[in-house]
């Protein structure tokens, strides 16, 4: 599609034109190809790495992408007020990723986007404001940060696949201040053929293993 | 090291990869270890037209992937260690350009910070 050249790129703007595709399809429509042109490539890693994580090859990473942008048309609720990021760009990617692995843990099958309630959404942080209150990444050295990872990457190589995939689960909704919502429980179980005993087990053995004992 | 206390431990799985990132430094962080990553969807692009005239569709069914993850999971495991681990293993085993770029990256910060 043919965008001109002093169409804006910023991402804000262009979710503005987005939301108001009722009264101006065309441009909303631009601003879309614009919107993914821009954004698609900053948060491929992201969702790519996250579903490796979680147990999910590439096909869902992208599936999830693709939905996550879909969610964009339908809904762009974009809104910087509720962001943790100072910078517009990042918050517009940070609030994609998590629409992206929203859609990752509803992942249904090729050609499928999951309606995602409030609860399963982790696209908007509800209560947990002061997460780094005590630790910031950004005041470490490269070393001392390669060392963390080192660190952080001993302590999860000790977690069996299933075992890291409900921690991971159960960690991200609790990261977001929410519970994980029993739709999910239920797909985890019928993903990993687990029962829920076995699955409150494994959740405190990883929760064990990585002194992690919040959760 | 240290044990990490739960807010690190966060702050950690929210920059490298296993929690999406909450704000500006963990994505930072996250782009900063994953650098040389290369994408194995660089080739595949979401089809926008399909999106705006609603062929993309949106159910609320949810059942369990057909295919089988095993074999491409594996290989995209293998994929991220031997990107990631060459890094994690050994410091020194990190690309100069990295090093440069992470070093250089810390003193803008600390530039900012004085």
């Amino acid at each position: 599609m043919y965008i001109n050249e002093e169409f804006p790129s910023n991402g804000i703007q262009l979710l503005k034109m987005i939301a108001n595709k009722n009264d101006d399809k065309e441009t909303a429509t631009k601003a879309l190809h614009l919107f993914v042109g821009i954004y698609e490539s900053k948060i491929r890693k992201q969702v790519e790495i996250i579903a490796n994580n979680y147990g999910y090859n590439e096909t869902v990473a992208f599936e999830a992408i693709r939905c996550a942008f879909n969610k964009v048309w339908l809904y762009p609720t974009f809104d910087m007020r509720k962001s943790h990021c100072k910078d517009e760009e990042n918050a517009i990617v940070v609030w994609l990723v998590r629409i992206a692995v929203s859609q990752m843990f509803q992942y249904a099958g090729q050609g499928e986007c999951a309606k995602i309630k409030d609860e399963e959404d982790l696209s908007v942080i509800e209560t947990a404001t002061d997460f780094v209150e005590s630790f910031h990444a950004s005041e470490l050295t490269a070393e001392q940060k390669m060392n963390c990872v080192l660190f952080l990457e001993k302590k999860m190589s000790a977690l069996d696949e299933k075992h890291r995939i409900i921690y991971l689960t159960y960690k991200a909704y609790q990261t977001s201040g929410k519970r994980l919502p029993r739709k999910l429980l239920e797909k985890l179980r019928k993903r990993l053929g687990l029962t829920q005993a076995t699955i409150r087990v494994y959740k405190k053995q990883a929760c064990e293993a990585l002194n992690d004992l919040n959760l | 090291m240290k044990e990490l206390t739960i807010e690190e431990l966060e702050v950690l799985l929210c920059s490298t990869g296993y929690l999406p990132p909450r704000n500006d430094e963990e994505l930072t962080f996250f782009n900063e270890m994953y650098d040389g990553y290369k994408s194995r969807l660089e080739d595949r692009h979401v089809d926008v037209d399909a999106i705006i005239c609603g062929s993309c569709e949106v159910g609320s069914k949810y059942q369990l992937p057909e295919d089988s993850q095993d074999s491409y999971m594996g290989k995209v495991a293998e994929d991220i260690h031997g990107k990631y681990s060459m890094a994690a293993r050994n410091f020194g085993n990190l690309p100069k350009s990295v090093l440069d770029k992470m070093r250089k990256q810390h003193n803008i910060d600390d530039e900012n910070e004085d």
